[in-house]
């Protein structure tokens, strides 16, 4: 998502500017509109923007205000698809080697 | 009771020689020599002719695998337990078709060692008998 202002570029779960702090609105997940930070629904398709990836989060009451950081169970879903995707690749290319305990090779052994 | 069996220890690390060397002699093993690579392991072993022979699987000169093949080679009927912390399974298949009789996983404790050692006292008995 684009500031309306300084033109930085937003990631789209983001609610004000990372660059210059000016509020951004919510993006709407479903028709991709950008609602007003005080909509509860899109504006566009009528979406429960509570839903959206935007509001994932508490609404901070200020631009300054620090969001907190998420904790265990507290991912978006873009975040959780992002984790899948990166914990998919990582298994393709693990290298697929099998260790053995004493017990193992024992067995082997006879 | 003394064994009167020989055992060479071919191992590049001194502490696991020396380690080796007094846990066998308490369990009555009186005939101990010793070897720092898999090189001299090999060359040791075509001279001294031990009964068993407690090989490393990573070795300068030399590695395990291979004076593993030598050994077996020149001396099938002497007795090899590889004692390494290789634990993959292709490499321990590796020695297992090679010739190797045990396999000791590194690190390990005496009673490992006693139950190996009892096994290869048991094979040569039986071997003897046959």
């Amino acid at each position: 998502m684009q500031c309306p202002k300084c033109s930085a570029d937003n990631d789209k779960i983001r609610r004000y500017c990372r660059s210059c702090g000016a509020p951004l609105g919510i993006f709407c997940d479903r028709c991709g509109v950008v609602n007003q930070l005080e909509d509860r629904f899109c504006a566009n398709c009528g979406l429960a923007l509570s839903e959206s990836l935007g509001n994932a989060r508490p609404l901070p009451s200020t631009p300054f205000e620090e969001i907190p950081a998420p904790g265990r169970n507290q991912y978006t879903p873009q975040e959780i698809e992002e984790l899948l995707s990166l914990r998919r690749i990582m298994k393709i290319e693990e290298p697929v080697t099998k260790t053995l305990s004493q017990d193992d090779i024992d067995n082997l052994f006879g | 009771m003394a064994l009167n069996l020989k055992v060479l220890v071919i191992d590049d690390s001194a502490h696991i020689r020396i380690l080796l060397s007094k846990l066998l002699k308490s369990m009555d093993f009186e005939t101990i020599e010793t070897a720092e690579n898999g090189r001299l392991g090999v060359e040791k072993a075509g001279t001294f002719k031990p009964d068993i022979v407690f090989l490393d699987g990573i070795m300068p000169e030399m590695d395990g695998l291979t004076a593993l093949g030598e050994i077996k080679k020149n001396h099938p009927e002497t007795l090899v337990v590889i004692s390494s912390s290789l634990s993959e399974r292709e490499r321990v298949l590796q020695f297992k078709e090679a010739g190797a009789d045990f396999y000791l996983l590194k690190p390990f404790e005496r009673p490992k060692l006693e139950e190996i050692v009892k096994k290869a006292l048991a094979l040569l008995e039986s071997r003897s008998k046959g």
